[in-house]
């Protein structure tokens, strides 16, 4: 299935991946952000809305990842 | 806010013109040339305090610069960095992800609004308290005309709470209504370009609820302002001098210029000259060889202080007496006699 993936960490990046039916949301947190990140320190929405880590994710869907801290400089 | 549907449709329609329009004028590889500009700026302005002789002036605008320069670097590394690593990504929004990341805003943040007139999009933030300091509610408002360039939004302090130093600072990372982007930019640039609205609000006000200890225009314990090292009065940026010994902040009030060096120093660093009295610097007094006074160098000479010029004079001598008697002492014979 075919899911929407933007990643706002670092450089940015929103792409189309390939993804097998039955992947939840904690799954594919872990191979976009790697197994030390820790989803607390994320705003994840998939839709745009909320969503609990063991959601399973359905062709279409748009999952975004945002760190909920951003340093700014001067 | 309730926003009937229709609206919102054409307004995701004319943010996706104006997203068009933008992509069409080559935004997709962005320069910094706004950083670029202000070094220039920088510079010119560094040139003519050197040239006016405002030493502290031009040291403080060179540290500006070195600022100026760190954030030229980043984005200049990222985009090579992303050429390099094939990061760009062909995804666009289209009407309908612009419908639903705008009614996303207007459910996420106090308040949405489009002026039509100028084409801005603009969102409110909640009050942002940062390490207990309150800076107030902002307002992100992004010009959809100007995407293209490198400064398509302004944050905007609606209770404004700024910087005592200076009031152009109403966040510690936001100057002049501009929220330097630091670790966010990248990703803020990629979303504007990719018509991503719901997330560069999200990145911007995150970065907003964020403090950067290491690098804010005030520090957040400098709020309320410095305070002078000699009389302390709370002291603003353009107020400020810095004693050249100890590096304290001082007032324009009571820094002293020191009569050798022409430095400025605080009132536990300047000395005074023991014989004309002038104001110097501890670096520039010199002890007097003759009688360790402190003197500047226009009163030490060949290290005496005048003082002891004047009791070094030779004295006139005295003219010689007649001595009865006395013979002519003859070269040669070693002795005379002469009477007592």
């Amino acid at each position: 299935m075919q899911i929407l993936v933007i990643n706002n960490d670092g450089a940015g990046f929103a792409n189309y991946l390939d993804l097998p039916h039955g992947t939840t949301v904690e799954a594919l947190f872990a191979r976009q952000m790697g197994t030390q990140a820790k989803a607390e320190n994320y705003l994840i929405r998939v839709n745009r809305q909320p969503v609990s880590r063991d959601q399973v994710l359905v062709e279409g869907d748009r999952m975004s990842i945002t760190p909920t801290k951003i340093e700014g400089a001067r | 806010m309730n926003r009937p549907q229709k609206s919102l449709v054409r307004l995701a329609l004319a943010v996706h013109r104006g997203l068009l329009s933008a992509n069409a004028s080559g935004r997709c590889i962005e320069l910094p040339t706004g950083a670029w500009q202000r070094a220039t700026d920088l510079v010119a302005r560094i040139r003519r305090a050197e040239l006016h002789g405002w030493l502290l002036a031009a040291a403080r605008l060179r540290k500006d610069l070195g600022n100026v320069l760190t954030t030229l670097q980043a984005p200049l590394v990222q985009l090579e960095r992303t050429l390099s690593n094939c990061l760009w990504s062909p995804y666009r929004a289209s009407p309908v992800d612009l419908y639903e990341d705008m009614a996303s805003l207007d459910e996420q943040f106090q308040a949405m609004s489009f002026d039509s007139k100028s084409q801005q999009l603009a969102v409110r933030t909640e009050p942002i308290t940062l390490e207990a300091r309150y800076l107030g509610p902002f307002e992100i408002r992004l010009d959809l005309r100007r995407l293209a360039t490198d400064g398509p939004y302004r944050v905007i302090a609606l209770d404004p709470h700024p910087a005592v130093s200076r009031d152009g600072v109403t966040h510690p990372h936001v100057l002049g209504e501009v929220l330097c982007e630091g670790d966010g930019r990248t990703a803020i640039r990629q979303a504007l370009t990719q018509g991503r609205l719901l997330d560069f609000f999200q990145l911007v006000v995150n970065l907003l609820r964020t403090y950067n200890h290491a690098s804010p225009f005030v520090e957040l314990a400098l709020w309320d302002g410095e305070s002078c090292g000699d009389c302390g009065a709370t002291v603003t940026a353009d107020e400020r001098c810095i004693c050249e010994r100890c590096e304290d902040t001082i007032c324009c009030d009571c820094a002293t210029t020191c009569g050798d060096c022409e430095g400025s120093f605080c009132n536990q660093c300047i000395g005074k000259c023991d014989h004309c009295h002038d104001a110097v610097c501890s670096r520039c007094l010199q002890p007097c060889a003759g009688c360790n006074r402190v003197v500047c160098s226009e009163c030490l000479d060949h290290e005496r202080c005048p003082h002891c010029h004047e009791q070094e004079e030779p004295k006139v001598l005295d003219a010689p007496t007649e001595t009865a008697g006395a013979a002519i002492h003859a070269d040669g014979l070693g002795q005379v006699v002469v009477p007592a």
